[in-house]
C-alpha cells in the first residue's frame, strides 16, 4: 500500500501544500510549517520533503512567477494531485479509527 | 521593498554548483529565504542561515549535478577507482611499495630536520651578520694552525675604543667551577655562570623575559637568570630585585629574567653577571689586582664578540685588528705570519679546532646524513620503479582497452604518474606517523633536541610536501611512459606474459644493493673503529678512576681534602693537577738554554703521586718526589714523542725553565707516551711539572669493587670539608667515552640507516621474487615433470638475484673504501680497512638476499607441477 510511504514530515508539507492551494512553493510552505508548529525549519528540509513527494506521484509543479526579491528567479510551485490527496484522506481515517479504539482517551 | 542580498561568495558558490535545472528554484528560494531571515531576525542570523544551507546543500548539489557533468570528471572517478581497486587487489605489493616508501620518506624528514637544526645554529640573532667572535691564531713548528678562543681581558675594550668600525663588544666567559648560589636557605642547581659585558644582551638576540637589555648588566654585583631556574624558584613571584648569595658572601641582586637559550647555540649559561663584578669577587678573594683581571693583557681567557659595521672587509678589518693587538702587547710575542681570525658567529658550530670551543658540529656528520638520506630514498624510489614495470603486464590489457576506447597517451600517463602520487600521499601520512614515533627516541640516544613541533613550521611542511610529490613524480615517471607506451592490438592480442627480464630493472636492482653494500661496509668500519677507540690502550690507567674541581673558596684546603682522602680505605691513591688525561689543554713557552729552544709545548701540572696514581710508566730517569726538595720548583719530566721533536740526545739533566717566573730547572725523567689528548690527534711533546698553585683537580683512585661504597665514602670526606657544596665528579672513563660521542651517533645512526636501507631493499626483492615465480610457474611445472630437483629449482630462481648482489657488491667496494678513508682521516689513530671485512660485508649481504628469495623460490619449486600445468 502506497500511503505508508508517507512519513510524518512529508505529510505535515503535503498538507501545507494543499492548504496553501496554488501559492504553494518552498519558501511559502516553509513560513507556514514554522507558524504551525513554532519551531524553525531548514529550507532544504522543504526542498527534500517536495521532492520526493513529487517522485511519490503526491505532487506536481510547474516553474512560474518571478518577483524581484527573488533576484528575478523563478518560483516552482507545487500542487497535490489527487494520488496525494487520496492519501491523505487514507491517512486520516485510519488514524481516526485507530484513534477512537483507545479506551481510555475515547471520552477525553 | 528594501532588498537584502547574502554576501556575493555565497551567491555565487550557489550558482555554480547547481545545476542549471535547479537553479532558479534554488537560488530564488535561497534569495527570499534570506531577506525574510535579515528583516525578522537580522543579518547575523540571516547569513549564518545562509552559511549553514550552503554547507550542507553542496554535497546533493554537486550529486544533482551529474546530470550535466562533464566526460573529464567520469573518467577521473574511473581513474581513482580503478586505482583504489587496484591497491585492494594486490594488498601484497600495495603494502610494500607504501611501506618501503613511507620508511624511506620517514628517514629523508628525520635526516632534514636533523641538518635544519644544525645549520640554524645561531640564527636566531638578529645581528647574526654583523657579529665575530675574535680568535687569536699563530702556528706552530710543524706548520699547523693553532686557533683558541680566549683572548686578554684588556684586549676587547681596547679595540673596541680604538676602532670606530666596531659599534659594540662583549667579552664573554663561563666560570669553570660553579659557585654556590643560595636564595635565603635555598641552594639554587649549580649551573653554568656566565660573565659578559653591558651590552651582552644587546648584541646576542637572548630575549628578556624581565628587565631591560641595556640595563639589566649595568650595574655591579647584578645577576640575570634563565627563565627556567626563575620559574622553579620564584614561582608565581616577580624575581627582579630579590638578592641572591654568592659563595655565602656576596650579595647579587636579580635584575632580570631571560628566555632560556634555545639548543642551536653555542652559548650555554643559566646566570650571567657582569665582568667587573668578577674582579671584584677575584681581588677580594685572592688578592688578585682587580685592574689587571679586567684590563690586563697577559691571561687570556676570555673570548671577544665584536658588532662591525656592515660595510667593512672583515678580512682587511681583521689584520688592523691584527696589528692594533700587537701594538698594545708591546709585540710581547713575535710577529705570527699568520694573522688572526675575526671568526663570523654562524661559523662557530662548524669551525673545528678552535681550542677551548665545546662540542661543535661537525659538517662532515651533516654530509653523511644528508647522503644516506637520499640513498634511502633512493632505493625506496628503485623498488617502486621495480615492481610498477614487473606487473605492468597485469595491467596492459587495462591501458589496450583504454586506448581502444580513444585515450590519448598523455591521458595515460597522468593516470599512472597520478596514482603514484596517491601511494606517495598514503606513505607520507605514514612517513609522518613514524616521525612522531621515532623523533623523541632519536633526540635521547643522539642528544639532540629536535623539536617535536616540526609540524607547526610551515616551511618544514611546505619541503614535506614537496619532497613527498616529487618522490612520486621520479617514483611513477617511467612506469608511467613505460606503460602507456603499450600499442593497443599488440597487449590485446597477445596471450604470452612480455614482462621476462628487463635491463633498467637489473639496473635498479644492482643500484639498490650497491647502496645497501655501501652502507653495511660503512658501518662495520665504523663500529671496528669505534671499537678500536675505545679499545686502544691509552698509555694510563682509566678505570676506577673519578676527578672532580673543588670549587676556588676551597682552594685552601685542598690539602686536607687530599689528606684525609688518602687516609681512607676506599682509596687506593689522591693526586691534584691541573686537567685529567683527554681533556688536557693548557700551554707553557719553555726555554731550553743549553739546546738553544724556545717552544711552546703542552704541559701538565702534576704533583708527586700523578704518574703512580694513572700507572704512567718512566722510560727514562726518574719521577718527581716529595724526597728531593728542589723537586717542587726545578724538576720536569718529559714524554718520549718530546724527547725526539727536540732532539734531545742526552734528555736527562738538560736545563729547562718555563718562562712565567719560574727559574732554571733540570729534566728529571722522561714518561713513557700517553694519550693526554682525544685520539683524534696525535701525541704532541708534553712536559710535566709541579706547581700546587695551578693544580685544583683532583683525580681520586678508588679500590676496585663495590663502587657505591667507595664513591660514598668519598662523598662523607667531601662533606666534611665542604658541608655546602654538592659533591659533583666524573667518571674518568665515562668523560673519555665523551671524546667519541659524535663518531658513536655517527655510527649508531649508520647502523640503523643501513638497517633500513638493507630491509627496504630487500622488500623489493621479496615484491620482485614472489612476481618471477608466479610468471614463470609453468616453467617450473614443466621442469618438474621432467624430473628437476627442489634443489636446483631453487638453484634457477635464486641465480639471477644472486649475480645482480654480486655485481652490486662489487661495484660498492671502491666507493666505500674511499668514503670510509674520508671518514677515518678525521683520526691520528685509526685502523686499516681489512679486507676480510669486504669479504664478510658481501657474505652478509648475499646471505640476507637470498633469505629472502629462498622462501618464495622453495614454495614454488615445491608447488604440485598438476596446479600449475592442468589449466592449460
Amino acid at each position: 500500500m502506497k500511503a505508508t510511504n508517507l512519513g510524518d514530515f512529508e505529510e505535515l508539507v503535503l498538507m501545507s501544500v494543499c492548504i496553501l492551494g496554488k501559492q504553494a512553493y518552498a519558501v511559502s510552505v516553509k513560513l507556514d510549517l514554522e507558524e504551525r508548529i513554532k519551531k524553525p525549519i531548514n529550507i532544504s528540509a522543504i526542498h527534500t520533503a517536495l521532492y520526493r513527494l513529487e517522485d511519490k506521484e503526491f505532487l506536481n509543479s510547474k516553474m512560474d512567477g518571478a518577483t524581484s526579491e527573488r533576484g528575478g528567479r523563478r518560483k516552482r510551485y507545487f500542487m497535490a494531485t489527487s494520488t496525494g490527496e487520496q492519501a491523505l484522506v487514507r491517512l486520516k481515517s485510519l488514524r481516526n479509527t485507530m484513534y477512537q479504539l483507545i479506551p481510555a482517551l475515547s471520552n477525553g | 521593498m528594501n532588498m537584502k542580498l547574502p554576501p556575493k561568495w555565497m551567491i555565487k558558490t550557489l550558482e555554480n554548483v547547481c545545476p542549471e535545472h535547479l537553479t532558479d528554484e534554488i537560488e530564488g528560494d535561497f534569495l527570499e529565504n534570506y531577506t525574510y531571515q535579515s528583516e525578522k531576525k537580522g543579518t547575523g542570523y540571516a547569513n549564518r542561515q545562509a552559511l549553514v544551507f550552503i554547507i550542507f546543500s553542496l554535497p546533493k548539489l554537486l550529486f544533482a549535478r551529474r546530470y550535466k557533468t562533464t566526460n573529464n570528471i567520469d573518467m577521473l572517478r574511473n581513474y581513482l577507482k580503478v586505482a583504489i581497486r587496484n591497491l585492494l587487489k594486490n594488498k601484497g605489493f600495495s603494502f610494500i611499495n607504501i611501506s618501503g616508501l613511507a620508511i624511506g620518506l620517514a628517514c629523508c624528514f628525520l635526516i632534514g630536520l636533523y641538518v635544519q637544526f644544525e645549520l640554524s645554529y645561531e640564527s636566531f640573532h638578529s645581528k647574526k651578520e654583523s657579529i665575530y667572535r675574535y680568535i687569536p691564531r699563530s702556528s706552530d713548528d710543524g706548520g699547523n694552525l693553532r686557533m683558541q678562543t680566549w683572548t686578554p681581558p684588556g684586549f676587547a675594550p681596547a679595540v673596541a675604543d680604538h676602532f670606530s668600525e666596531i659599534s659594540q663588544y662583549t667579552r664573554y666567559s663561563t666560570l669553570s667551577d660553579e659557585p654556590l648560589l643560595t636564595v635565603e636557605d635555598k641552594v639554587l642547581p649549580p649551573d653554568i655562570l656566565a660573565l659578559g659585558d653591558i651590552g651582552f644582551f644587546n648584541i646576542f638576540s637572548i630575549d628578556l623575559v624581565r628587565g631591560d637589555k641595556n640595563e639589566v648588566l649595568k650595574s655591579p654585583y647584578s645577576l640575570v637568570i634563565s627563565q627556567s631556574i626563575a620559574d622553579n624558584f620564584f614561582p608565581g613571584e616577580d624575581p627582579v630585585g630579590k638578592v641572591i648569595r654568592y659563595d655565602n658572601s656576596y650579595d647579587f641582586n636579580i635584575t632580570g629574567v631571560f628566555e632560556d637559550l634555545p639548543s642551536n647555540t653555542h652559548l650555554n649559561f643559566s646566570y650571567i653577571v657582569p665582568f667587573e663584578t668578577i674582579g671584584d669577587i677575584v681581588e677580594d678573594q685572592f688578592g688578585y689586582p682587580k685592574d689587571k683581571l679586567l684590563e690586563g693583557l697577559d691571561s687570556w681567557n676570555y673570548s671577544s664578540y665584536f658588532v662591525i659595521d656592515s660595510d667593512v672587509n672583515s678580512i682587511e678589518f681583521e689584520s688592523r685588528v691584527d696589528e692594533q693587538f700587537t701594538k698594545l702587547r708591546k709585540g710581547t710575542f713575535n710577529p705570527e705570519s699568520v694573522h688572526d681570525w675575526l671568526q663570523p658567529l654562524q661559523e662557530i658550530h662548524f669551525t673545528k679546532g678552535i681550542r677551548g670551543d665545546e662540542a661543535n658540529g661537525d659538517i662532515n656528520t651533516v654530509y653523511i646524513f644528508s647522503a644516506i638520506a637520499i640513498f634511502i630514498l633512493i632505493i625506496a624510489c628503485f623498488n617502486f620503479m621495480n615492481l610498477s614495470t614487473a606487473r605492468a603486464m597485469k595491467r596492459a590489457k587495462e591501458v589496450g582497452v583504454r586506448k581502444v576506447m580513444g585515450a590519448q597517451r598523455p591521458q595515460l600517463v597522468y593516470q599512472f604518474l597520478g596514482e603514484t602520487v596517491l601511494l606517495t600521499i598514503i606513505a607520507l601520512v605514514f612517513s609522518i606517523f613514524i616521525l612522531e614515533l621515532t623523533i623523541p627516541s632519536f633526540n635521547s640516544t643522539m642528544g639532540m633536541s629536535l623539536s617535536p613541533n616540526y609540524l607547526d613550521n610551515p616551511m618544514f611542511l611546505i619541503t614535506l610536501i614537496g619532497i613527498g610529490l616529487l618522490t612520486g613524480v621520479i617514483a611513477g615517471g617511467y612506469p608511467a611512459f613505460y606503460l602507456s607506451s603499450f600499442e593497443a592490438a599488440k597487449v590485446l592480442k597477445d596471450t604470452s606474459n612480455r614482462s621476462g627480464k628487463s635491463t633498467l630493472r637489473q639496473v635498479l636492482t644492482i643500484l639498490q644493493f650497491g647502496i645497501a653494500a655501501f652502507l653495511i661496509i660503512g658501518t662495520f668500519v665504523v663500529s671496528q673503529q669505534m671499537n678500536f677507540l675505545t679499545n686502544k690502550s691509552l698509555g694510563f690507567q682509566k678505570e676506577e678512576i673519578i676527578y672532580f674541581l673543588p670549587p676556588t673558596s676551597l682552594f685552601d684546603d685542598v690539602d686536607v681534602l687530599m689528606n684525609n682522602l688518602k687516609a681512607n680505605s676506599a682509596v687506593v691513591g689522591v693526586s691534584r693537577s691541573n686537567g685529567v688525561p683527554g681533556y688536557t689543554g693548557s700551554h707553557w713557552t719553555y726555554n731550553l738554554p743549553d739546546e738553544e729552544i724556545k717552544e711552546n709545548i703542552n704541559t701538565m701540572i702534576i704533583d708527586y703521586d700523578f704518574l703512580d696514581n694513572y700507572e704512567i710508566e718512566i722510560v727514562e730517569g726518574r719521577n718527581i718526589s716529595s724526597d728531593f726538595a728542589t723537586d717542587s720548583s726545578d724538576a720536569y719530566l718529559i714524554n718520549e714523542t718530546a724527547v725526539r721533536q727536540l732532539m734531545l740526545v742526552n734528555p736527562i739533566g738538560t736545563r729547562i725553565q718555563a718562562l712565567d717566573g719560574h727559574g732554571v730547572g733540570r729534566i728529571v725523567g722522561v714518561v713513557k707516551d700517553f694519550h693526554y689528548k682525544s685520539l683524534h690527534q696525535a701525541i704532541e711533546p708534553l712536559v710535566l711539572r709541579h706547581d700546587p698553585r695551578n693544580s685544583y683537580t683532583l683525580s681520586v683512585r678508588m679500590k676496585e669493587g663495590n663502587l657505591q661504597n667507595n664513591l660514598r665514602a668519598i662523598e662523607q670526606e667531601w662533606k666534611k670539608i665542604a658541608s655546602d657544596y654538592p659533591f659533583n665528579y666524573s667518571f674518568l672513563d665515562d668523560d673519555l667515552e665523551q671524546l667519541y660521542k659524535s663518531e658513536e651517533n655517527v655510527g649508531l645512526l649508520m647502523t640503523t640507516f643501513s638497517f633500513l636501507a638493507i630491509f627496504i631493499a630487500c622488500l623489493g626483492l621479496l615484491g620482485l621474487i614472489s612476481f618471477m615465480t608466479e610468471q614463470r610457474k609453468k616453467e617450473i611445472g614443466v621442469r618438474k615433470v621432467l624430473g628437476a630437483t627442489v634443489a636446483s629449482i631453487v638453484g634457477l630462481l635464486g641465480k639471477d638475484f644472486a649475480i645482480l648482489v654480486v655485481i652490486a657488491f662489487i661495484i660498492s667496494i671502491p666507493a666505500s673504501w674511499w668514503a670510509m678513508n674520508l671518514w677515518l682521516e678525521n683520526f691520528a689513530y685509526k685502523i686499516d680497512i681489512n679486507p676480510f671485512l669486504y669479504v664478510f660485508a658481501g657474505v652478509v649481504l648475499l646471505l640476507i638476499a637470498l633469505a629472502t628469495v629462498s622462501y618464495q623460490s622453495f614454495r614454488a619449486a615445491t608447488s604440485n607441477p598438476v596446479d600449475t600445468l592442468r589449466s592449460e
